[in-house]
């Protein structure tokens, strides 16, 4: 397999969601302190079962995109969940690091 | 490798497994989620009230000093907006690393700070989901630790 930009920028972003997915399935409960407020407002599901299911997502996505599957769908709706982290955590490192990886995410979207 | 819009039929059933077998990964995980433990009508009102409000009725009052006192990985107690949680059970699953958590184990303003720099205001709230509400600070004399 010829090693391309593309190719590194997928198996960054997969390690990226598989290491969170993974963690977040194994322990929903180390994860449910960085679930925003308004979402478990809004949900009627509890905190753990939403870390659950984002760590499943996570995977899911980290796959697709290791693997070039909905390749672009799947980097754009990891670049709006990064975002959507970072706007969350507002001024902050992690939400930069956060930044990072969502432009990281749309450079494959825009990929040729 | 997917190029384009075109989806064969090798790669939608790869799509198909994957999703599958993450899909059984968490329903096999969501039936083994712990069940909430019961909790008795204090427990109740106290993580109701958060370190949003602090609970009413018979409350101990923490020093500034006592909370100090509560500073390693095996006992850990912080302050936020006024309360005082033992997040000590968290500090060992705290995703960022336990000296993280170490560093501010004991302190209020410090907490504050690290917590709302690192994570954002709005995570205060989940205090009471991560640790036990001990009491509320004070600068009572004789407050009990």
């Amino acid at each position: 397999m010829k090693i391309t930009p593309s190719c590194v920028l997928r198996v960054g972003l997969a390690i990226v969601l598989f290491w969170f997915g993974i963690n977040q399935i194994l322990d929903p409960s180390k994860w449910v302190f960085f679930i925003p407020e308004w979402v478990v407002s809004a949900s009627a599901i509890s905190p753990e079962l939403i870390v659950l299911l984002n760590g499943g997502i996570e995977i899911v996505l980290g796959a697709f995109i290791l693997l070039g599957i909905f390749l672009r769908v799947s980097a754009l709706i990891v670049a709006l969940h990064l975002f959507g982290i970072a706007l969350s955590l507002g001024n902050s490192p992690s939400a930069i690091r956060d930044v990072g990886l969502a432009f990281m995410a749309l450079a494959l979207v825009f990929k040729k | 490798m997917y190029n384009g819009f075109y989806m064969n039929k090798a790669t939608i059933s790869i799509a198909v497994f994957i999703i599958v077998v993450v899909g059984g990964l968490l329903v096999w995980r969501v039936g083994n989620l712990e069940a909430p433990a019961p909790q008795d009508e204090t427990a109740v009102e106290e993580e109701t009230n958060g370190n949003q409000e602090p609970p009413t009725g018979l409350v101990p009052m923490i020093s500034e000093e006592a909370l100090a006192t509560h500073n390693s990985k095996d006992d850990c107690w912080v302050s936020y907006a006024g309360s005082v949680y033992d997040i000590t059970d968290w500090v060992g699953k705290h995703p960022g690393g336990m000296e993280a958590i170490i560093s501010v184990c004991g302190e209020s303003d410090k907490f504050e700070e690290t917590l709302n720099a690192q994570h954002g205001e709005d995570r205060a709230n989940m205090l009471p989901k991560v640790g036990s509400f001990i009491g509320t600070l004070g600068v009572i004399e004789g407050a009990q630790s």
